[in-house]
């Protein structure tokens, strides 16, 4: 059932609100463990073709492989018990529960047997273990971003999609996450597709790029690739 | 003294009554964002229910048939409720509020229908358990004691629900529904599940409170409208899907109607919308306004 080759597999890939066309025949896959950069300008539907992965918005057609299997049809709940995690751009962390609470919430998704402990969740991120009964509502930005890297992480995702997780964070802030994804990477036996706008930090995280612009991939390739054409940068990605 | 006295118990009695009407309107309400016009329908049901366990077992009862009654009305109506989620309010989770509003209102005719077609329309009545149709006095003041019990039931259930909703696994899932619905399934929860539990147990609630409160007046297929203001009413000042805000707003409306009623004998009835109009002038949001969940 389980590929070894592909984890994620995208093909025909189209996502609608409404009326409105917003992806248009997407197709690209990750592999087991390899951590892929989704780039693109604002509204280029990097966060539609996130939710679209999940059915979590948008009105979706297209196939989908995760793991082996078509996942059309499944509910959102179960493709993040399957697996598939996503880390949602506005963070989503609920206010008035502790971050202790927020974070165990990420157990729902787990695997049987698969999930981490609180404790090596405060292993990956030392940062958080003070703020553990801190309520949702009292932490910054930046704590809200890895309290929301962390809770997707809880359940042992074999995939974690992070939606521009450096969004609106102060450099240093980002710095760190830059190094806390790294640890994640060496530690955790999960693939990586990040949206984001931040080349350094993309650049930092992930092995490959897939750029998009106005619903349709344009390029997926490696680093090497995409820097050996500036041209890229300057069409796509240029404000 | 005696008087004032007597008013408050009044007050609390209409309060309490209310509440046990107006717990699980507010639970769906809250949850669901659904304004449940049929749940003074299921609450008259529940009434029937029980009527008919009663009649079941001869007719008179003790006190624990008269409970056992009840919660086996809770249960029946919590089965409806089942049926209803899979049936009806899944389809309106995703429309428009008018669409709610006007399929569960063509619900609650259905259950007068309902009602009409099985228990008749005659005016069929329910005296209270021997254990409590008697009067307590303190000093001058009697208090019958089936108010006092329906008292203590409004009380009950105010902290079993407080303790469900706070302090249980299920309670924090469904705070953690109601506050965030998308984040919820993205991390794995079942919220379909979460969803239909909460609206079997606000239906229970209904049918419960029907049970309960069958010995309180004539049933007849009026009776679900007759209450289902009254808890609108309560839902609405204590801050729509807040069960705390209810509780305080049944026992302040209680007060108000109780203290009208006393003061101006001639106009009975009047105060409860009075005081509805004039607090929704002052906080619109309701006492505890749209409480936080998770």
């Amino acid at each position: 059932m389980a590929s070894t080759e592909t984890l994620l597999a995208v093909r025909d890939l189209n996502a609608f609100y409404g009326g409105s066309h917003i992806i248009r025949n997407a197709a690209f896959s990750v592999g087991p463990g390899e951590s892929v950069a989704l780039l693109g300008r604002n509204g280029a539907g990097k966060t539609t073709l996130m939710k679209s992965l999940l059915d979590a918005g948008p009105r979706v057609e297209g196939e989908i492989m995760f793991d082996g299997a078509d996942i059309a049809g499944v509910p959102t709940d179960e493709r993040s018990r399957r697996g598939l995690m996503l880390v949602p751009e506005d963070r989503r962390i609920y206010p008035n529960i502790s971050v202790g609470e927020n974070i165990e919430l990420g157990r729902h998704a787990a695997r049987a047997g698969k999930a981490l402990s609180l404790k090596d969740i405060f292993t990956l991120f030392p940062l958080i273990e003070p703020l553990r009964d801190r309520a949702g509502y009292q932490l910054s930005g930046g704590q809200q971003q890895l309290v929301a890297v962390a809770r997707g992480l809880l359940g042992a995702p074999r995939l974690l999609l992070l939606d521009e997780p450096v969004e609106g964070l102060a450099p240093v802030v980002v710095q760190d996450m830059a190094r806390h994804i790294e640890r994640i990477r060496q530690t955790q036996d999960l693939a990586l597709l990040i949206a984001e706008q931040n080349l350094s930090f993309a650049r930092a995280c992930t092995d490959r790029v897939v750029l998009i612009d106005t619903g349709r991939i344009v390029f997926d390739g490696t680093w090497e690739d995409f820097d050996a054409d500036p041209g890229l940068k300057e069409r796509y990605l240029a404000v | 003294m005696v008087d004032i006295g007597l008013t408050v118990f009044n007050g609390l009695a209409w309060g309490m009554a209310t509440f046990l009407v107006a717990a699980g309107l507010t639970l769906i309400f809250g949850i669901l964002h659904i304004l449940n016009f049929a749940h003074g329908g299921f609450f008259m049901i529940g009434a029937y229910v029980a009527y008919s366990v009663m009649l079941a077992f001869g007719g008179t009862m003790p006190l624990w048939l008269y409970l056992v009654a009840a919660i086996a009305a809770g249960i029946a109506v919590g089965g409806m409720g089942w049926g209803v989620d899979k049936l009806i309010l899944r389809r309106l989770r995703h429309v428009e509020d008018a669409y709610s509003l006007i399929a569960t209102y063509a619900l609650l005719l259905v259950c007068v229908g309902a009602v009409q077609l099985v228990w008749g329309l005659n005016y069929l009545s329910v005296m209270p358990p021997p254990a409590l149709n008697s009067v307590v006095f303190l000093g001058d003041m009697f208090m019958p004691t089936y108010t006092i019990f329906i008292i203590a039931c409004g009380i009950l259930a105010f902290i079993g629900l407080e303790i469900f909703i706070s302090h249980t696994e299920m309670g924090r899932l469904i705070r953690v529904v109601a506050a965030d619905p998308w984040m919820a399934k993205l991390l794995g929860l079942n919220v379909r599940r979460i969803y239909l539990v909460t609206v079997v147990f606000s239906f229970a609630l209904a049918g419960l409170a029907g049970g309960l409160l069958m010995a309180n007046q004539s049933l007849s297929p009026e009776l679900g409208g007759i209450f289902l203001l009254q808890a609108f009413g309560v839902v609405i000042v204590g801050g729509m899907g807040s069960i705390r805000g209810a509780f305080i707003a049944a026992i302040l409306l209680g007060m108000i109607e109780s203290f009208g009623t006393y003061f101006v004998p001639q106009y009975p009835g009047i105060f409860f919308l009075v005081a509805l109009a004039v607090i929704l002038l002052i906080k619109p949001e309701g006492i505890m306004g749209k409480e936080q969940t998770a």
